[in-house]
């Protein structure tokens, strides 16, 4: 079976850089959210009872 | 008399075992509700487009010229030329998503990102079987269980197997309740299954969720520039949603626009399905990946929630609930609420499933966007 040593290292290449994007995109998302989060809670605290 | 026998002449045993895949579409979709929306219009343009001298693909006609055919024009307007119709649905999609589970629990969004890892694996092993680059990725975007990222990600890479290629997410997706149990009992133990998480959600504010929609949206664009048009109708779709005074345009963007989207996609894609382009063994091998892109995607969420529970001691997670970073949005949720049940009675994972998979939903969009961006600069 012939194997394309070049074709194999970009698809490796393309799942390292891949998975490293997918995670920072996610782990800026999941920080922006739970800062909104806290926020508006604190901004909920914060509002007078009526 | 000669022309009544033109098309009976020119049929080949290709075209027959053509309009037999489409009748086996047709049958899935109406006895076993196999997707029915989409298995059903592509099952029956399969048999449109494979008979001989079809209408409805181009013809040249003898002293006319070119006669440009219905599903070959949708074909090229709706998917080649503008990825209009994948897009289209992609806002339907987003004014139904609720991210309300996932807002009140952000922490799901991780297991949407580790289930994309099946794409990756599939699209190395598809290059150890001979595939190029390009429709190695095309392959192993099957596994974002999203058909029109699927769809998508395979005509914009010029994929040659864009017919299989949806025919497989499709298929796969209508399949997730028998797939992903096999493989979340392949690497997990009932005890683990039956691990319990209580549900505390926190409330989520109207302008978090209004926010929500722009902010995923300029982030995956810094990021991955090409995924603004999948990201951005997504979300645009969302915020149609949750802005409160677009009741009536959510409400089309929910039903009308979807599915009318959904009927012309299916017998659009089915261009894809002539004989002379389907019928080859690339095709099976196609489907093969596809179905074990799924089962990585599910193993990989599986192993992360199991990853994360190493370091830590107490709330520790069902590992089941990383299965469910997977796209296909609600039947993963499900699947796993029903074997989190099956394991411990008392267990209701429903929420945090659902809010895994919606997670899934994101991170499928943003998975398509990277290997856009990314696979180009692979071809030079």
């Amino acid at each position: 079976m012939h194997i394309d040593t070049v074709a194999l290292l970009q698809s490796l290449g393309l799942m390292w850089k891949g998975m490293l994007s997918i995670f920072a995109v996610i782990l800026v998302i999941y920080l922006v959210v739970t800062i909104m989060l806290r926020v508006t809670a604190n901004h909920k605290e914060n509002k007078p009872q009526e | 008399m000669d022309f009544i026998l033109d098309g009976i002449r020119q049929f080949t045993w290709q075209q027959g075992l053509m309009m037999i895949i489409g009748a086996v579409l047709i049958y899935l979709a109406i006895k076993k509700e196999l997707e029915p929306s989409l298995l059903l219009p592509m099952g029956f343009g399969a048999i449109l487009v494979n008979i001989p001298l079809s209408g409805a693909i181009t013809q040249s006609l003898q002293g006319i010229g070119d006669v440009t055919g219905i599903v070959e024009w949708l074909f090229h307007i709706g998917i080649e030329a503008s990825e209009a119709m994948p897009l289209l649905l992609f806002i339907g999609i987003g004014a139904m998503i609720d991210f309300g589970p996932l807002l009140s629990n952000p922490k799901l969004l991780l297991f949407g990102g580790a289930a994309q890892f099946g794409i990756f694996m599939t699209i190395t092993f598809a290059v150890l079987l001979g595939f190029d680059i390009r429709d190695a990725a095309a392959a192993g975007i099957i596994g974002a269980a999203d058909g029109p990222t699927s769809i998508l990600v395979s005509q914009v890479l010029k994929s040659k197997y864009i017919g299989a290629i949806a025919v497989a997410a499709y298929s796969y997706m209508a399949l997730v309740p028998i797939i992903q149990p096999m493989a979340i009992k392949l690497v997990t133990t009932k005890k683990e299954r039956a691990i319990p998480m209580p549900y505390n959600p926190k409330s989520v504010s109207k302008t978090t969720r209004i926010l929500f929609p722009i902010i995923v949206t300029v982030i995956a664009g810094l990021v991955a520039p090409t995924s603004v048009s999948l990201v951005g109708f997504l979300m645009f779709g969302n915020l149609i949603r949750e802005c409160g005074v677009l009741r009536a345009l959510s409400d089309t963007a929910q039903k009308d626009l979807a599915n009318l989207i959904t009927l012309l996609l299916g017998i659009t894609i089915s261009f894809s399905m002539r004989a002379e382009q389907f019928v080859q063994l690339e095709t099976l091998l196609i489907m093969a990946l596809g179905l074990f892109a799924f089962v990585f995607d599910t193993i990989a969420g599986v192993l992360f929630a199991k990853l994360l529970n190493l370091f830590s001691r107490k709330n520790k997670i069902n590992p089941m609930v990383g299965a469910a970073g997977i796209s296909a949005f609600p039947m993963s949720a499900r699947v796993v609420q029903r074997m989190g049940l099956q394991a411990n009675p008392t267990n209701h994972l429903l929420m945090h499933a659902a809010g895994a998979n919606v997670a899934g939903q994101i991170a499928s969009v943003i998975a398509g966007g990277v290997i856009l961006q990314l696979v180009p600069l692979l071809l030079g």
